[in-house]
């Protein structure tokens, strides 16, 4: 899978932000949103990797924030999609911003091997 | 590691502050009067290389960390990597079991291109000090005239010290001439330069002045802007 292929999917929804990064490892997206649109966001996000590891306000688990490290590490008002697909991982973090109407959103593939 | 982390981190060591390495930076150990003893992590996200970051951990009691707190921190770390870096403001990145936690964006300093253009000196400067005792430098600095407690004059020590290669006396030269900058100590230190006839003390003056004239210059030129 590549991150152009999820991006297709919800490139109807709007966003303010974006921000691109590829390396060896593999790609990262970073798209801002109004909280408006965060429950399309959401079921957009389900839609494609299936329901979340871990909603907003469940607890975070060491495991998780090692698996995140490469995000900023994850907190409890976050949530976390996982996928694993052949030799890659999909992982899809909200990141919604205190006290201001937004939400970060932030979509990595990385290349296990 | 990443570069700009290596260079904080020797900056750091070279201000006597407690770092340790660890997976994707450096940790930070602060105690400072007035303050809880505690962490800054500075690190970089894979995903992001050129950001620098710099992460406190809050106490596991679920207080949250005062503003009042995040701004000494802030200010602490600021003077540690004076001429280095510069800390942004501390905002909360959210709380996780007992804990808050909180980044701030770590800039770079625009002094590496500054860097270069004094290094050629720098190298000369460096080859000189290593064959001087400190009672030598120290009866220089005693024949200039120059008073035990000047700025100048413990930002010269300062340099003879902690320059071990060249890189950590670029790094010392440009902390110092940010301190010296701020002061009316940049007069003296024009004054030393354009009367000194100690000639193992000629070159590192000259780098110092040098690295103080672009600092007055920066500083004038953001006044004009502002």
């Amino acid at each position: 899978m590549e991150l152009v292929d999820i991006i297709t999917q919800v490139k109807h929804l709007a966003c303010t932000q974006k921000k691109y990064h590829v390396d060896r490892h593999g790609e990262y997206v970073q798209l801002v949103f109004r909280n408006t649109y965060l429950k399309s966001w959401l079921d957009k996000i389900e839609a494609i990797l299936g329901a979340p590891i871990k909603k907003a306000d469940q607890p975070v688990t060491e495991e998780l924030v090692e698996l995140t490290e490469d995000f900023g590490e994850i907190f409890d008002h976050q949530t976390l999609f996982l996928q694993e697909i052949d030799d890659q991982r999909v992982m899809a973090m909200f990141w919604p911003w205190r006290n201001q109407g937004m939400t970060t959103l932030k979509l990595m593939i990385l290349n296990k091997i | 590691m990443d570069t700009k982390i290596k260079t904080i981190q020797k900056s750091l060591r070279i201000r006597k502050v407690d770092v340790q390495e660890i997976s994707n930076g450096i940790r930070v150990k602060l105690s400072d009067p007035g303050l809880q003893p505690l962490n800054v992590d500075i690190y970089t996200l894979r995903t992001n290389p050129d950001h620098l970051r710099a992460k406190i951990k809050g106490a596991e009691d679920s207080s949250e960390v005062s503003d009042s707190d995040l701004k000494k921190i802030r200010i602490k770390l600021q003077n540690d990597l004076l001429g280095v870096a510069s800390v942004g403001t501390f905002t909360s990145l959210g709380r996780r079991g007992g804990s808050h936690y909180y980044y701030a964006h770590v800039t770079m300093s625009k002094k590496s291109a500054d860097l270069v253009l004094i290094q050629k000196g720098a190298q000369h400067a460096l080859e000189q000090l290593k064959g001087i005792d400190s009672g030598r430098f120290r009866k220089g600095l005693d024949s200039l005239g120059l008073p035990r407690s000047s700025k100048v004059r413990l930002a010269l020590t300062r340099i003879f010290r902690e320059s071990d290669d060249i890189e950590e006396m670029l790094t010392v030269v440009v902390q110092e001439a940010g301190v010296i900058a701020k002061t009316s100590d940049w007069r003296l230190l024009k004054q030393i330069k354009e009367e000194s006839d100690v000639s193992y003390l000629n070159i590192i003056i000259e780098l110092l002045w040098k690295a103080v004239a672009k600092e007055r210059l920066i500083k004038t030129l953001e006044d004009i802007h502002n």
